[in-house]
């Protein structure tokens, strides 16, 4: 399916995929300060495995910063 | 104070034209009263932006000194300030700037014995601190006070912040299954740099919902998480589910 995942839209992932499935895909660790948006909502590392991305979806990987 | 002087019509003309501000606006910005928590990178674009636009009681606490590599984002300080304590030079800085603004200023590390005294008689706090434990304290002992905050932060291109109320369902805290303050430090050493520009932009961004809360005005954006990417010259704005 179609995903655009940090401005970077691509076909090549595969149907039935989750939050988490695309940050194993990424190789991208799900540390506690990593929040997901998907198409303006954001999801916390205990939905990854439950949200399923749809065709088409806006996706971003936002890190929480805690500097000054 | 029920209106402005002619000299602060002359000095706010650019504000009170605006039909949303007005006079009106204008004096309820220079009653206001605002604390900041921190004035590094954050602090000083926010002091420097909520002072100048008159809001009329502003303290500020941190208990560092100013250091050479704080100087290309801490637009406050000078090579000649190195070595004093950021709140007397901010201090300084900001009764030059707008003789408007009573400043006040705490030379001292806000923390879970103190913050709920020091806090209790503000209309807003904001958190420009440069961590998460500082950043959670701050969250509880406003939620407590039923005091409204923002959370602001900030690193390498990219930043962050929302406005809690006592309107909101969400807070900062709300934006983590497991809170990270013991792995803070982990992510700071891994990823040291900021873009002085990101500092400013989230800054600033965080003074307009700053001002726009002390004003009342109707587009609040609560509930919501503002991200800001310098790189990609982006301000996206994330909803809870």
């Amino acid at each position: 399916m179609k995903l655009t995942v940090d401005a970077i839209t691509s076909n090549e992932y595969p149907d039935k995929f989750t939050i988490g499935d695309l940050l194993r895909y990424m190789d991208v660790e799900p540390v506690p300060w990593l929040v997901v948006g998907v198409n303006g909502v954001f999801y916390k590392t205990k939905q990854f495995d439950t949200k399923y991305l749809q065709n088409g979806d806006k996706v971003d990987l936002v890190y929480i910063r805690g500097g000054g | 104070m029920k209106e402005l002087n002619l000299f602060q019509k002359e000095r706010y003309d650019c504000s009170t034209f605006l039909k949303e501000i007005g006079e009106e606006g204008q004096v309820k910005l220079l009653k206001s009263r605002v604390f900041i928590v921190g004035v590094g990178g954050l602090g000083n674009h926010i002091l420097l932006t909520l002072a100048s636009m008159g809001v009329g009681h502003i303290t500020i606490a941190d208990e560092d000194i100013v250091k050479l590599d704080n100087l290309p984002r801490q637009i406050l300080y000078d090579e000649k300030d190195i070595g004093k304590y950021k709140v007397d030079v901010a201090e300084v800085k900001i009764k030059e700037k707008n003789p408007d603004v009573k400043i006040n200023k705490l030379c001292l590390m806000v923390d879970e014995n103190n913050s709920r005294e020091l806090f209790k008689d503000f209309d807003l706090v904001i958190d420009a601190t440069d961590n998460f434990k500082s950043k959670f304290i701050i969250e509880d002992a406003c939620k407590e006070l039923e005091i409204s905050f923002i959370c602001a932060g900030v690193s390498d291109y990219k930043g962050q912040l929302i406005l809690v109320t006592k309107d909101s369902k969400y807070s900062f805290k709300s934006l983590f299954d497991t809170l990270p303050i013991n792995i803070e430090q982990k992510y700071i050493d891994e990823d040291k740099g900021v873009f002085p520009p990101a500092v400013a932009l989230v800054a600033n961004l965080t003074a307009n919902q700053a001002a726009k809360y002390l004003l009342d005005l109707d587009d609040l954006l609560l509930d919501t998480l503002i991200v800001i990417d310098t790189r990609k010259v982006e301000i996206n704005k994330f909803h809870f589910e």
